[in-house]
């Protein structure tokens, strides 16, 4: 399962509004967005403040040597370097020597370092640095601890409060042996987008102050597959990409279909976009294999309507905005609203089913607010089913979905239990239903990405390291060498690996970790 | 073609000699940007007698300040590298935006951006050059400039958020 997480507005858009000094050529999300984000706020600040600096009059003037560069580089391993540098030429008979000595060193030793095989031992070196397995005799029970329930073989609900459960405390959380990800890009900090079988990931760069961008498709090793070009896309299925690109004016877009090497397969017929004249078409993919598609000149206030394309045949509109596939892609929650386009609206709540878009139930009582990650490659608003589809989380709100009953929960995500893990009021909530307790697993402050397959990462925004508390109940710290604060962390929905976005000291980073 | 290169040449080093005072100027306005300091005037005397050793080299007598300052600018890139091998001074000199209402210790941000995003940001930002200009003296593309100063920018704003945030600016 797959949360989108609210993120930032992109830098550049900041920027560009900064440079205008006005936030009008903002979308409506992004400005209620930068109402309350106070990060987004210090940045937009830091545009004014830079602009009105660079236009002042300059001069030369005498500063500490500790406020310039070579003061930086001075420091750490490019100071040895540097002080290093004059004294190459003799340096490298001499280092060649060491290097050949250590390789026969290594060659002589090696055969009297290797252990035994053992399967009993046997695990992969990166596990066991740095995992560190938890006790998994206490009971849940006698302790009060909420126990963390991982997938279980049986199936979806089995051993819920079960022995035998692995329980992750926070010392043992805060002793676990760092585990340094692989870096995959230093992009601007846009959102990723995980498959839905968690193989391949979106990742978007900017391309200047246009809204249309390269998406590059990504492995979970980081590795390029292909990209492509446009203003957003989602998960068709796991091996196909549905990309909107923009025409000129309303309902003008194109909606095409894109393989893993970045290469059109198909075409929807006829264009649509968006009926404001806004940012084209708007696409919300099943991971399943359909996509649900604005239709000619229907996103506008008050005649929302779409279509589900399947890839072959376009199905019939229907009024509202979907906002999120169940799982299996056979129902669609749908909101009738009253306000614009974009990522944030409110309305009340349709569940169809899908393809036949049939009603399933209406709760024109249930009033609720969707908000959306913004300036990412997709229009992702923050939906998600519970696993067994009898409850819908949007945007930190719980609706059961037998009557239409809401509660405030924070954000988070759906454990394979059934449970729900969010943060809220510092601390993250376990809840059951619309009864929660309190996780104290985790630490405060943080907030909480889960994956469909049981894995939770506990992220924090003020420089502490990310926590991931597996699906068998051990825990790793996760270093991130050069990442100031994070913003946001994805799991891949097979919790094989997590793309963490943040702040480096040169600006947005995107860090990748393989977790098995 | 050897007629119309000697004509090229001659005009070369008549403007050169004649304009000696603007170009002297010129380029030790940009050696100071650089971050020459006091050994500005000496690069670009140093940078003028070069030009006019090896003015043979120069093609285009439209293209003479771009040429004198781009040996200009390696000079003192030369002299630099050098400086931060060996110097161990305390203070250093830097040119940076100054604004009376806003503190000098914000303003040295410039000071800490990758030097290729410094210096765009200083010929640009700082000396007036178009961009085309800059590009010509570091050697690299226009449109590389651009993204440069696009790059900075942001580098700054991130750096200065914090700052800019606490006095209220928005």
């Amino acid at each position: 399962m797959k949360l989108m997480r609210s993120a930032h507005v992109s830098s550049d858009r900041l920027g560009e509004a900064a440079r205008h000094a006005s936030l009008d050529g903002l979308r409506d999300h992004e400005r209620s967005h930068l109402e309350t984000c106070q990060e987004c706020k210090a940045l937009y600040a830091g545009y004014r403040l830079t602009d009105r600096l660079l236009s002042s009059s300059w001069r030369e003037t005498v500063l500490p040597a500790s406020a310039t560069p070579q003061a930086e580089t001075n420091r750490g391993l490019a100071g040895v370097l540097a002080a290093l540098r004059p004294h190459a030429r003799s340096l490298v008979p001499v280092a060649l020597a060491f290097c050949l000595t250590a390789l026969v060193a290594f060659a002589v030793l090696l055969p009297q370092l290797m252990p035994l095989p053992n399967p009993a031992s046997e695990r992969s070196p990166s596990s066991a640095v740095a995992t560190q397995s938890l006790s998994p005799s206490v009971p849940s029970a006698t302790t009060g601890t909420p126990t963390f329930v991982g997938p279980q073989p049986s199936g979806p609900g089995a051993g819920k409060t079960s022995g035998g459960v692995a329980v992750a405390t926070p010392t043992a959380a805060a002793s676990a042996t760092p585990e340094s990800p692989l870096s995959v890009a230093g992009l601007s900090g846009w959102p990723v987008n995980w498959a839905p079988d968690g193989a391949h990931l979106l990742v978007s760069g900017s391309s200047g102050w246009t809204t249309q961008r390269q998406i590059k498709i990504l492995n979970a090793s980081g590795k390029s597959s292909g990209s492509f070009t446009a203003d957003s896309a989602t998960w068709f299925d796991s091996n196909t990409i549905a990309a909107s690109t923009d025409g000129r004016g309303p309902g003008s877009g194109t909606i095409t279909l894109i393989n893993l090497s970045g290469r059109v397969v198909a075409t929807m017929p006829g264009q649509h976009g968006e009926g404001g004249g806004g940012t084209g078409a708007v696409v919300l993919g099943s991971g399943t294999g359909e996509v649900a598609v604005a239709a000619m000149g229907g996103w506008g206030p008050a005649q929302s309507s779409f279509v589900i394309w399947d890839g072959q045949t376009v199905g019939s509109s229907h009024a509202g905005i979907p906002i999120g596939f169940s799982h299996d892609g056979k129902k669609l929650a749908v909101v009738h609203s009253s306000g614009g386009p974009g990522g944030n609206f409110s309305g009340w709540l349709e569940i169809v089913s899908v393809p036949s878009l049939s009603t399933v139930g209406s709760f024109t009582h249930t009033s609720i607010r969707t908000s959306s990650p913004g300036s990412g490659p997709g229009y992702g608003p923050e939906v998600a089913f519970s696993p067994d589809g009898s409850w819908l989380y949007v945007s930190g709100t719980l609706v059961d979905l037998s009557h239409g009953s809401t509660t405030h929960v924070g954000d988070g995500g759906w454990l394979p239990d059934g449970s729900l893990l969010t943060s809220s009021g510092g601390k993250v909530l376990r809840w059951q239903g619309t009864h929660s307790t309190t996780d104290s697993r985790f630490e405060a402050g943080g907030s909480v990405a889960t994956s469909r397959h049981g894995e939770v990462v506990e992220f924090f925004g003020d420089g502490r390291s990310p926590l991931l508390l597996t699906s068998s109940g051990t825990v790793r710290q996760l270093t991130l060498p050069g990442v100031v604060s994070i913003s946001d962390a994805q799991l891949a929905p097979n919790g094989a690996a997590v793309a963490i976005s943040g702040r480096g000291t040169k600006g947005g980073v995107i860090e990748l970790a393989r977790l098995r | 073609m050897y007629v119309k290169g000697a004509s090229v040449l001659v005009g070369a080093r008549d403007r050169l000699d004649d304009n000696y005072t603007k170009h002297f100027a010129d380029l030790t306005a940009l050696c100071r940007a650089l971050g020459a300091g006091a050994s500005a005037e000496d690069i670009a005397q140093d940078a003028l007698l070069h030009a006019r050793e090896h003015r043979h080299q120069l093609r285009d007598d439209a293209k003479l300040d771009a040429w004198l300052r781009r040996i200009a600018a390696r000079r003192t890139f030369d002299y630099l590298r050098h400086r931060r091998r060996e110097d161990d001074t305390e203070q250093v000199a830097a040119f940076i935006p100054v604004d009376p209402s806003i503190s000098i210790d914000v303003s040295a941000a410039v000071t800490l951006l990758p030097e290729r995003e410094r210096v765009a940001v200083v010929l640009v930002y700082g000396l007036g050059y178009e961009q085309g200009e800059a590009a010509a003296v570091m050697e690299v593309t226009r449109g590389t400039v651009a993204t440069l100063l696009h790059r900075a920018r942001r580098h700054l704003a991130e750096r200065l958020a914090g700052y800019a945030q606490e006095q209220g600016l928005s």
